[in-house]
Formats: C-alpha cells, sequence, structure tokens
C-alpha cells in the first residue's frame, strides 16, 4: 500500500464519522413510502378522472384556486425521489394562547411571532419595531383577531401598548416610579430611564407544547418558586449576553402547554410574577403577512414573524432559522439584482438565481417592495411548480418588510 | 429482523457510507432514504436472500452515480492529466487529511465509489466489480486513475483548483 493509499484509508476513517446520525430516518422512510403510495394512486386515479373531463365536455375549465400541484421531479437525486406536493392554502395566521397584558417595560408594544413551532410574544421597544407613527391605540378585547402589529398604517387596532397617560395596569412594571409597587425593591435601579430596552433582552413570554428540553429556557438556573394562574413555577437565572442576566420564569398550565418567560433581571421577580399573572388565558389571532393559494402539503409552519414565513419538510428540525425550508419573505428593496434570470410570476415579474444550492425567486410587487421565495434545491421543487406557488402568494396589510 | 430493526440498526452505517460517496450530511441522507424507500417495498423478498444490507449499499452506490449533474460547472476540466511526476515528493509530503477529502470531491462519481469501497469498505476488486456492474479490470483501472489523480494534485495543487463536485 501506497503512502497515498494509506492516508485515503485513514482520512476515509475519520470522516465517517462526520456523517449524520439520521436519528429520523425511519420516520422519514415511512413518510417517503406513504407519499409515493399517495402519488400513484393521484396519478392513476387523476388519469381516469381527466379522461373523463375530456371525454364529457372537451373542453378545460379553469378554477378559482391553481389547482394542487402533482409532484414532480426536479434537480437532485434520481428519478423516483419524491418532490413537494403543494395543496389549496389556507389562512397562514398565528393563534397566541394568551391575552397580551399591557406592556410591562413603558416605551415597548407587543409582538406576536411564531419561533421554531412555538408562539412567541415580546415587547420590543416600538420605534425599533415600527417606524409607522400611532396615537392613541385602543385596547382590544380579548379574543379578538388581531391585526399583526406594524401593519396598521392607518391607525387600525394595534395590541394594547402602554401611553404617557396610561395607569399602571395589572403586570405592568411600575419601576422607578415613586408611589408605586411596593414589593419592587430589588428594582430601584430600573426605572425607565436606565431600564435601556436597547441594550438589554425584551421581556418574552414563549407557549410550547413540550417541556423545554431544547428550549429557550433550559440555561437557565432554578433560584426560586413562585405562583402563577395558582400553579407553581420556577424562577430562574439565565445568562444574557445583551447586558445583565435574565430572570426566566417558567410553568405549566393546568392540561395546557408549557409557558416561559423572560425578562432582564433589572426586573424584579415580582413583577415577573405579576406579568405572568397577567396573562389572561384567553387566545388572540394574528393574520399572517402573506395569504397563500397553495401550501406545501405535509410542510409545517414554523416560524412566522410580520415580514416572512417559513415552511418546514418533514424530517427537519424545527428551528429559527430558514436552512433547508421554504421561505418566503418580503423586503423593501427592489426585486431585480444583476445577473439574475428573468420569469413571469403570474401577472408579476420575478427573477430567478440560484446561490448555494438555494433557488432565489425574487418578484417585483410594483410599489417598491419586493417577494422573495427561497427553495432549497434539495427539496426538489422544479421551476414551473416555484413559479406557481409564488404567483399565489399575497401580502396583507399585516406584513412589514425586513430590515437589514 | 423487521424492516423497522433493520433501519433502526444500519442507519449509521449506510449513512458513513452514504456521506463518503457525496461528501454533504444532507445528500447522503436522501441517498439512503430513497434506497431503504425501495427496500421497503421488497422487503419480505429481500430478508431471506442475502441478507438486505448489500442490496440497500447496492441501491445507494447506484442512486449515487445516477444522479444529475447538479454542479457539473464545477467539474475539473482536466481530460488529460499533466505528465505526472515522481510520486516520491507526494509520498514524503505531509497532507493534510482535510484537504485529502477535498480533493476527493473532485474524483469523477465511478472513481469515487471505488476508492470508497477499497478503501473504507475493504472490498476486494471483484467484490466492487460486482456492486458496479463492471469488470475488474474496469475497477482497476478507475481506481488507478483516481490515485493518480490524488498524487498529481497533492504535488500541484493548482491543476485541481478550488472545485468540488458535491453533487
Amino acid at each position: 500500500m501506497t503512502e497515498v493509499e494509506r492516508q485515503l484509508r485513514d482520512m476515509l476513517s475519520r470522516y465517517a464519522y462526520d456523517a449524520p446520525a439520521g436519528h429520523l430516518m425511519l420516520s422519514r422512510v415511512r413518510q417517503a413510502a406513504v407519499r409515493r403510495r399517495r402519488r400513484r394512486r393521484a396519478v392513476a386515479t387523476g388519469g381516469a378522472a381527466l379522461a373523463l373531463v375530456l371525454a364529457a365536455s372537451g373542453a378545460a375549465t379553469l378554477a378559482a384556486r391553481p389547482a394542487p400541484i402533482q409532484p414532480k421531479l426536479s434537480m437532485g437525486l434520481g428519478q423516483d425521489v419524491a418532490g413537494v406536493n403543494f395543496a389549496a392554502g389556507s389562512p397562514v395566521d398565528l393563534t397566541f394562547p394568551f391575552t397580551p397584558p399591557a406592556a410591562p417595560v413603558p416605551g415597548t408594544r407587543p409582538m406576536l411571532t411564531l419561533v421554531a413551532g412555538r408562539p412567541t410574544l415580546q415587547y420590543l421597544p416600538a420605534e425599533a419595531e415600527d417606524t409607522q407613527s400611532r396615537t392613541n391605540p385602543p385596547v382590544l378585547p380579548t379574543g379578538t383577531r388581531l391585526p399583526m402589529v406594524g401593519s396598521d398604517a392607518a391607525g387600525a387596532a394595534v395590541l394594547p401598548s402602554d401611553g404617557p397617560s396610561a395607569s399602571p395596569q395589572a403586570g405592568q412594571f411600575t419601576t422607578g416610579q415613586p408611589g408605586t409597587n411596593s414589593a419592587t425593591t430589588d428594582s430601584a435601579t430600573a426605572d425607565p430611564a436606565t431600564t435601556d430596552s436597547a441594550t438589554t433582552d425584551p421581556v418574552t413570554v414563549v407557549v410550547s407544547g413540550s417541556p423545554w428540553d431544547d428550549g429557550p429556557f433550559t440555561a437557565a438556573i432554578k433560584v426560586r418558586s413562585t405562583t402563577v394562574h395558582g400553579i407553581v413555577g420556577v424562577i430562574g437565572e439565565r445568562p444574557s449576553p445583551a447586558g445583565p442576566p435574565d430572570y426566566v420564569l417558567t410553568w405549566t398550565e393546568r392540561g395546557g402547554p408549557w409557558v416561559g418567560v423572560s425578562a432582564p433581571e433589572t426586573i424584579s421577580t415580582v413583577d415577573l410574577t405579576d406579568f405572568a399573572s397577567a396573562l389572561s388565558p384567553q387566545p388572540v389571532t394574528q393574520p399572517g403577512p402573506f395569504d397563500f393559494d397553495l401550501v406545501p402539503a405535509d410542510f409545517a409552519v414554523d416560524n412566522i414573524s410580520p415580514s416572512t414565513v417559513t415552511f418546514r419538510p418533514p424530517g427537519v428540525a424545527a428551528s429559527s432559522d430558514f436552512v433547508d425550508k421554504l421561505v418566503v419573505s418580503m423586503d423593501a428593496e427592489p426585486a431585480r439584482m444583476q445577473g439574475d434570470r428573468p420569469v413571469k410570476v403570474g401577472a408579476r415579474a420575478g427573477w430567478l438565481h440560484v446561490v448555494d444550492n438555494v433557488v432565489m425567486l425574487r418578484i417585483d410587487e410594483g410599489d417598491g417592495r419586493s417577494l422573495t421565495v427561497q427553495a432549497p434545491e434539495r427539496l426538489r421543487i422544479d421551476q414551473p411548480d416555484l413559479l406557481r406557488f409564488a404567483a399565489g402568494v399575497h401580502i396583507t396589510a399585516a406584513a412589514v418588510p425586513a430590515r437589514g | 429482523m423487521d424492516f423497522a430493526e433493520f433501519v433502526m440498526a444500519r442507519t449509521p452505517a449506510l449513512l458513513r457510507f452514504g456521506y463518503l460517496l457525496t461528501g454533504d450530511g444532507h445528500l447522503a441522507e436522501d441517498l439512503v432514504q430513497e434506497a431503504l424507500v425501495r427496500v421497503h417495498r421488497r422487503w419480505s423478498g429481500i430478508e431471506h436472500q442475502d441478507g438486505p444490507e448489500p442490496y440497500v449499499r447496492k441501491a445507494i452506490l447506484h442512486q449515487y452515480l445516477s444522479w444529475r449533474r447538479r454542479r457539473s460547472s464545477t467539474e475539473l476540466p482536466v481530460d488529460q492529466l499533466p505528465e505526472a511526476p515522481d510520486p516520491a515528493p507526494a509520498v514524503e509530503r505531509i497532507v493534510d487529511r482535510d484537504e485529502m477529502w477535498s480533493l476527493l470531491a473532485t474524483l469523477p462519481r465511478a472513481q469515487r465509489a471505488v476508492v470508497v469501497l477499497r478503501y473504507y469498505e475493504d472490498l476486494a476488486d471483484a467484490d466492487i466489480a460486482l456492486m458496479l456492474g463492471c469488470t475488474q479490470g474496469t475497477v482497476r483501472v478507475h481506481a488507478f486513475k483516481a490515485l493518480k489523480r490524488l498524487r498529481v494534485a497533492l504535488t500541484d495543487p493548482a491543476v485541481v483548483g478550488a472545485g468540488h463536485d458535491r453533487g
């Protein structure tokens, strides 16, 4: 054996263990087998139905919505690999199981998102979250269908927010305001002037369908117990790269989800508990940034923000990133980039390019905004299907262009 | 062994094989998944033969060799290898394993498959020929060309450049 052969053998042995573990392989195989059986049946029945229609009428009829797209093959593996099925779309809305209390920190505004499949409520600095002006936003009754924060240029209803004249409400932190909650002793330094919401983590509520085994609060160290909604919860501490450590409060609703609230440690644990207790267990629904005529069947929606929706294919773990997902986003910038290939997306103009094995389709909305549909090649969505999917994406009034 | 037991037990090894062929974890998963889906349909017939693993590995191999080229533009336009220098300098050279891994990606697929089967799976040329459906002479030619190409590249990296064919 030569030296090159020896090195080759050593290298292969070493790199072999960089291979993925394949924990989900069995479920992936079973899902693929089911999809393939469905596809074979669909092809068989579709062919028969088509023959029947043609024989009866001799003419095609246009449906209001595009017909579901049958799986096709394009890039990637060989001829028998299943592609992506598209089905008629339904609203991609976000439901949060609690009505958000008033903003706990002055100058912040609540925003609902879906992050890695988990409904998430964050109180962000108003100016950072939304540059549009609002005056006297009305407080909505619970259970109301809410618009996406940042969407109401005309001053439509928004999530309840604090205002200069707002009086303290349950769950609203009163730090730094004399004559208020006497229990906020350990937050005496956290008045609005020193509680710089731009340099600390925002108050965040995350709802999960499963315990925090890999969730955002696992790094917390338990420090004490407390009670929320009559249920014992745990307050812990978690280091924060943004500034002081965060307090995190977690509990499990009776028969319901796991809930976690995090806030900068400049906010007292008493106020944190009060805020958590003020989460009224009445769900609110917020529209997503896009309507979809078609959605990828069997995919899960795992992220919704005011500018982005991601669809996660089977076998891909929920996460907050875009890796291996079908992504739709809106930007406040021109669609056309140099070197892109022009295409028609319904009645709109679009441009295609591929970078790092990801197909990027930008669509000009004609008003200075653009849509981007991002599809990894490994999803094997061929170009006609991608264009049909993109043609069925409509920006709603709730959408806010992505920044940066 | 039923299908589920086989998948649970052998997936890591099959993925290692797929990963060495493709150099990409996602593609390796796709390869193995596709092979297992095919095997799943015929499991009752396969498990009573020589065992399903050779069949699955063969399916993985053929799937890999029949892929449509996705990144053919990055293939190396080296039809004629330059005159091979004396291999001694390459042999004496201390080669970084990462460099060798990168060079592996520049090999044509059949050559890479032979390299993996011969130097990772430790298969004899006769067995490799059976898996690939070719003669032993063809296997030896693939191996010879692959090793020659690697030696040349290790001696003169400019021959290969930075292009990788991972797909």
